[in-house]
C-alpha cells in the first residue's frame, strides 16, 4: 500500500517559505485592522480547495510551532460547514449572518467564478462588491477560490482587496505546486492575460514572489471535504438551474401578483399545478404560473 | 555707480562656502593618502623612509576640521585632546596612521566620504513586497 505524505517534516502541509507571509497577512488583519484576501486560482482538480483548506487551517492557529517543528491542534482545524462556502449564494448568506463577536477567523468563497467581470453590472456582483468592502469590519481573512484569474472583477484589485495570487500550476498524486504573486505583479498578469492567445502563458512571463509544494489533507478530511464539495458543487448547479430558467418560489410568485405567499400556495393546491422542481424543501414553478395566477385574482 | 571690487567677489561666488570647505577637507584627505602611498613606495623596497611628508600633510588636514572635530567630540571626554596629542607626539608611522584613520572614519560618519548610501532592500513577505510599491 503506497503511503500518501499528509505533512512535511517541519509539520506543515505546504512548504514553510510562506510562514512568513501568511503571518504578515494575519498581523495585517488582526493587529493592523487592515483587510486582507488571499486568491486561489487553477485548473480544475489542481488541488485549489486543499490548498486554500490548509492556508485557512494556519490562519485558524491549527499549526502552533512546538520547538523546531509545527504541532497540529486538531480542534483548531476549520469546520467545513461553518467556514467553507461555495458558490456566491452561499457565501452571501454566510456574510450576512455575521456579527461583530463572530469566532471564526477566515472563511473560504469556492467556487468563486461567479463573480466575474462579466457579470460586472449584475445585482449579484454590486452585492458582493458592497461585502468585500465592508468585510474588513468583522477582522476576516478572505479566501477566493476560483478557476481563473483572468476573468475576476478587476474593481477588486483597484480597492487594494487581494494581497496576493496562489497560482496552482501543476499537481499530481504526490504534491502540489504553487506560485505567489503578490498584488503589484497580478496587475501585470492580468495585462498579459489579455494580450497572450493563451492567457495561460501570462504566467510565464512574470516572475513569482515565492514558489513551494503542498501536500494532500488526511485521508478522512479529504473525503469529508469532497463529500462536502460535491455537495456545494450539487447544489449550485441546481441553482444554477433555478436561475437559468428562470423559477419562481411562492414569494417570488407572490411578489409577481402582488398577493401573499400563503395566498399563492393556497391557489396553486386550488389549480391542481405541480411544481417543475423542488430543492432544498423549496418548490419551484415556471414563470408563466404567474400569468395563470393573475387570472385567479378577484377583485 | 561704479561697482566695489567686494560687490564683484561677491557675485562671483558660484557654490556656497558649506561645499567649498568640503572640497578643501576632501583635497586635503586625498593630500594625506598619496603621502602615504609615497611613504609606502619607499617601505615595500627596503630603503630608508621618512615620514614627514604624511604628518605635515596629516598636520593640515586636522588643521581643517578642527574646531568642526572639537565641537563635534565634545560629548566624549578628553578624546579630541587624545588625538591631538597623539598627532602632535606621534614618532612612529603607526601613530599617525592611528590619526588618519581615526579622522577618516568620523568624516564617514559625517558623510562627507560616503557613497554607498543605497540599500538593498529585499522584501521578506508579500506584504513588505506590496509595501515598497506604497500598496499599504
Amino acid at each position: 500500500m503506497a503511503l500518501t505524505k499528509t505533512l512535511y517534516q517541519s509539520g506543515l502541509p505546504f512548504g514553510e517559505a510562506i510562514v512568513s507571509d501568511l503571518n504578515a497577512v494575519i498581523k495585517r488583519v488582526f493587529v493592523e485592522n487592515k483587510v486582507a484576501m488571499i486568491i486561489i486560482d487553477g485548473g480544475l482538480g489542481m488541488g485549489k480547495t486543499t490548498l486554500g483548506v490548509h492556508l485557512a487551517d494556519y490562519f485558524n492557529g491549527a499549526y502552533v510551532l512546538d520547538g523546531p517543528f509545527y504541532k497540529t491542534l486538531p480542534e483548531k482545524l476549520i469546520d467545513f460547514d461553518k467556514q467553507l462556502m461555495t458558490g456566491g449564494d452561499t457565501f452571501k448568506k454566510k456574510m450576512r449572518s455575521l456579527t461583530g463577536k463572530t469566532e471564526e477567523r477566515v472563511i473560504i468563497y469556492d467556487e468563486a467564478g461567479d463573480f466575474s467581470r462579466r457579470g460586472a453590472l449584475t445585482t449579484f456582483n454590486r452585492e458582493l462588491n458592497h461585502m468585500f468592502d465592508v468585510y474588513r469590519a468583522f477582522k476576516l481573512i478572505l479566501i477566493l477560490i476560483l478557476p481563473s484569474f483572468k476573468y475576476l472583477d478587476i474593481s477588486l484589485l483597484d480597492k487594494q482587496i487581494p494581497v496576493a495570487l496562489f497560482h496552482i500550476g501543476k499537481r499530481n498524486q504526490h504534491y502540489g505546486d504553487y506560485a505567489i504573486y503578490p498584488l503589484v505583479k497580478m496587475y501585470y498578469l492580468l495585462n498579459q492575460m489579455q494580450k497572450q492567445i493563451v492567457p495561460l502563458f501570462a504566467y510565464k512571463t512574470q516572475t513569482p514572489f515565492k514558489q513551494g509544494h503542498f501536500v494532500d489533507l488526511t485521508p478522512e478530511r479529504s473525503k469529508l471535504l469532497d463529500e462536502f464539495s460535491l455537495k456545494g458543487k450539487r447544489e449550485l448547479m441546481h441553482s444554477y438551474e433555478i436561475q437559468d430558467k428562470r423559477l419562481l418560489s411562492f414569494i417570488d410568485l407572490g411578489a409577481r401578483v402582488n398577493r401573499s405567499a400563503v395566498w399563492v400556495r393556497q391557489t396553486i393546491k386550488k389549480l391542481n399545478i405541480k411544481p417543475v422542481k423542488v430543492f432544498k424543501k423549496v418548490n419551484y414553478f415556471p414563470p408563466e404560473v404567474a400569468d395563470q395566477l393573475v387570472k385567479e385574482i378577484v377583485i | 555707480m561704479i561697482e566695489s571690487r567686494a560687490d564683484k567677489w561677491v557675485n562671483t561666488v558660484t557654490a556656497p562656502p558649506n561645499d567649498v570647505l568640503r572640497i578643501l577637507i576632501l583635497e586635503k584627505r586625498e593630500n594625506v593618502i598619496d603621502s602615504i602611498e609615497a611613504f609606502n613606495r619607499f617601505k615595500y623596497q627596503n630603503q630608508p623612509t621618512e615620514d614627514y611628508e604624511v604628518r605635515t600633510r596629516l598636520n593640515s588636514l586636522f588643521l581643517e576640521i578642527q574646531a568642526s572635530l572639537k565641537e563635534d567630540m565634545k560629548q566624549n571626554d578628553g578624546s579630541f585632546e587624545a588625538l591631538r596629542s597623539l598627532l602632535y607626539s606621534a614618532n612612529k608611522i603607526s601613530q599617525l596612521l592611528e590619526v588618519f584613520y581615526t579622522i577618516n572614519e568620523w568624516l564617514y560618519a559625517k558623510k562627507l566620504t560616503q557613497w554607498d548610501f543605497k540599500k538593498d532592500f529585499k522584501p521578506k513577505n508579500i506584504i513588505e513586497y506590496n509595501n515598497q510599491y506604497g500598496i499599504n
